[in-house]
């Protein structure tokens, strides 16, 4: 998902589920900061570096393949963008080599989504953030995998229809050419290259399908490397409103405290008279519908949303004293990443599963 | 980098140096018979490892044939050049100059999208790439001379040792919150 | 159904996707994606085995200077018996690189239903038969003595055998093709 989503898409699900706006912005500014909070910008302003929820291109692409390399890609992108479905799914005559990895592939209403929610019951705001873009990110990105691997996450790009509404299907097409916007008008889109190496950067989540999971009105059907040849179909505007409605009741559950959490349960009742405008953003013809959640956020909370400015905290943090950086914003942001990485590490690690890294006792230290 | 790739990344480049250094200093032929091997042996382990990885993962994957293709064809390529003994310079030099090339072409074209997207490290990316088109440069000019082999492809590991320890030693700064 | 399709069914229960996964179609799909595939890799094979051809005799001064040898007599000068070696390699090489093309591209167009008719697998049979037959050359005692041969003998069997191995899959994969094609018609003309 994309901004749109992130910030305000999210905004517009607190403020719904009864967050007041100075609450909803904290929270939807650490949904988005998910995408931005890299290496890079933890070096810059001198705070771990494995907090990292996201990895920059260039990170990427100065990046590695070795084993260690994709540990560390795996570790952040499984934790916060492709949340794993089910960590013990079964499939027949398959390699634990293979099976390690399609455990990996993300779909919604999963256990770990319901502990990514628990997780953050009575902790920060921006804990909460962090759990909101993990929730919304398993509707956009599922069926690809948070691992840089060839045999899940190639897509046969010659078999990509676009089925619209009218019961038409278009082919959509695919070229190399990351400097140049995407153009729905003609269904022609950036994806990655084709890289024959399983581990290659070009293979990692759903570079392979360039950016149409990010594309609220697109509902598309292609063909998966892992499918066994079956066709899987991709309901955009309804996979979208899913994420809407189920972060609703999650952000609902958790101002209330309650951690009963449970999944495939989506707070319709809350867009009540909303439905027709929010299936309109969804629907629109367009690669970013900023604007249109901007002014629905605006209209539901009567205020304004300011927007997304990367810098807004970090000069709170650089001053800030040594034993005080945990309490400012980007502090608590830091703390909930880590909470959040090493649950889903450990979950993945606890089914023998080595591609986050070697499980290792936590050091007294690390617990403070 | 972890601290354990950069220790094994030092002492793939110093391993690599060692190697030009026997190349430069054993006999001619005895060089050339080294390069062959070394040539044989990539390829044959590139096949393989193709072939492991078919029948672990990629026959499970939709269009994963390509794999095994791919993988018959190199460990076909490493027999070939492991059965070689008495091979021209010439042949030789025409595969440093395609490798040297095509390495300099790709190493390029990734240091200018770096350079696009705002990486620093392109300027070595840059140098690496303009590096290895100045290699295959010279294994044109100097390609009547026998000892022409040996000499690109001893400094070929060279520089590439230079680059590896170069890029494993750079400092990067990250404070850890007490 | 396990687990992980009934999510996939319950978050997606479109009529349209489940035209397209009937087992006919998924069946179509798999044998036309290898068919296709053979056939890329059949012609890999063939432009492979004419480099593997050309770089033998330039690469090894051995393989050259004795096959030239064989094939002189007292008689004839050597420019000649290159001159003729020359072409008969020129002709083994095209005749190899022909076979294969015209194998593998009607393995593509079969696949992909541009071609209607199967007739292309008579020629597969025949090659299936000779490269077979070729296999045995490898390890059998010959008169002629080349190292080189000898020592790529192992690399060249597998790579020959994979060969057989495309053949054989392509007759398989026409013939599931065909079928499919014929249980789709047959539940088409259902509805």
């Amino acid at each position: 998902m994309q901004m749109d989503f992130h910030y305000y898409a999210t905004y517009c699900a607190a403020i719904l589920a009864g967050y007041s706006h100075e609450e909803s912005m904290d929270i939807c500014y650490s949904a988005q900061f998910v995408d931005l909070c890299s290496k890079t910008l933890l070096g810059k302003i001198g705070a771990p570096a494995q907090a990292a929820t996201t990895q920059l291109q260039l990170e990427l692409m100065d990046g590695r393949s070795d084993l260690l390399a994709v540990q560390e890609s795996t570790s952040i992108w499984s934790s916060f963008h492709f949340l794993p479905g089910n960590l013990h799914k079964e499939k027949n005559r398959r390699t634990k080599l293979y099976m390690d990895k399609y455990r990996l592939v993300c779909m919604p209403n999963g256990e770990l989504v319901k502990k990514t929610v628990q997780l953050a019951m009575g902790q920060s705001l921006q804990h909460v953030g962090i759990a909101m873009h993990v929730l919304a990110d398993t509707w956009a990105h599922m069926f690809f995998a948070g691992t840089p691997s060839l045999v899940i996450n190639n897509v046969t790009t010659g078999d990509f229809y676009e089925m619209k509404e009218d019961g038409t299907q278009s082919r959509i097409f695919f070229r190399h050419n990351p400097s140049v916007p995407d153009d729905p008008e003609k269904n022609l889109y950036t994806n990655s290259l084709y890289q024959s190496s399983e581990t290659s950067v070009m293979n990692l989540g759903h570079g392979r399908a360039g950016h149409l999971p990010d594309y609220s009105y697109l509902k598309y059907r292609y063909l998966p490397a892992w499918s066994d040849y079956r066709m899987v179909l991709k309901d955009n505007p309804s996979d979208y409103m899913h994420a809407f409605c189920q972060m609703i009741y999650a952000l609902k559950k958790l101002r209330a405290g309650d951690d009963d959490i449970r999944t495939e349960i989506y707070d319709t009742d809350a867009i009540a008279g909303y439905e027709e405008r929010i299936d309109g953003i969804l629907k629109k013809r367009q690669l970013i519908a900023c604007d249109d959640w901007k002014a629905f956020g605006e209209e539901l909370s009567g205020m304004a949303i300011p927007d997304f400015d990367i810098e807004t905290y970090q000069e709170e943090y650089m001053q800030a004293a040594p034993d005080q950086k945990e309490e400012t914003f980007l502090g608590r942001f830091i703390r909930a990443a880590l909470a959040q990485k090493r649950m889903v590490c450990e979950e993945i690690q606890s089914t023998g599963n080595l591609l986050t890294g070697i499980p290792m006792r936590r050091r007294k230290k690390d617990k403070k | 980098m972890t601290r354990m790739q950069r220790v094994k990344e030092t002492g793939f480049g110093i391993l690599q140096i060692l190697a030009a250094l026997s190349l430069l200093l054993a006999p001619k032929d005895t060089s050339m018979a080294v390069i062959l091997v070394i040539v044989g042996i990539s390829f044959t382990a590139a096949g393989i490892g193709s072939l492991w990885f078919y029948f672990t993962m990629a026959r499970q994957m939709v269009g994963g044939r390509v794999s095994l293709y791919k993988g018959i064809i190199l460990f076909e390529m490493g027999a070939i050049a492991l059965a070689l003994t008495d091979v021209s310079h010439y042949y030789i030099l025409l595969y440093l100059i395609i490798l040297h090339a095509f390495q300099g072409l790709v190493r390029t074209l990734r240091a200018l999208e770096s350079r696009r997207i705002g990486a620093e490290s392109y300027k070595l990316k840059l140098t690496h790439g303009l590096l290895d088109f100045c290699l295959a440069i010279l294994c044109i000019i100097f390609i009547r001379q026998q000892t022409t082999a040996v000499l690109i492809y001893a400094s070929g590991l060279f520089y590439s040792a230079v680059f590896r320890i170069v890029s494993a030693l750079r400092k990067r700064s990250f404070i850890y919150i007490q | 159904m396990n687990q992980y399709e009934e999510t996939i069914q319950k978050i997606h229960d479109d009529p349209v996707l489940d035209a397209l996964n009937t087992p006919e179609e998924v069946g179509l799909r798999r044998y036309r994606s290898r068919l296709s595939l053979d056939g890329i890799g059949y012609i890999t094979f063939g432009i492979w085995s004419v480099v593997k051809i050309i770089a033998s005799l330039f690469l090894s001064t051995e393989f050259y200077t004795k096959m030239i040898g064989y094939m002189q007599t007292e008689d004839e000068p050597e420019e000649l018996v290159k001159l003729v070696f020359g072409v008969f390699i020129a002709i083994v090489c095209i005749m190899t690189l022909l076979v294969h093309f015209k194998i593998g591209v009607a393995a593509i167009r079969y696949s992909n239903g541009t071609r209607k008719t199967r007739g292309f697998l008579f020629l597969v049979l025949i090659m299936i038969v000779l490269t077979a037959h070729g296999l045995s050359t490898y390890f059998t005692q010959h008169d002629y003595d080349i190292k080189f041969l000898d020592d790529t003998a192992v690399a060249s069997a597998i790579a020959d055998l994979t060969g057989i191995f495309i053949l054989i899959d392509m007759v398989i994969s026409a013939s599931r093709i065909k079928r499919f094609r014929r249980l789709q018609r047959e539940a088409k003309q259902e509805d």
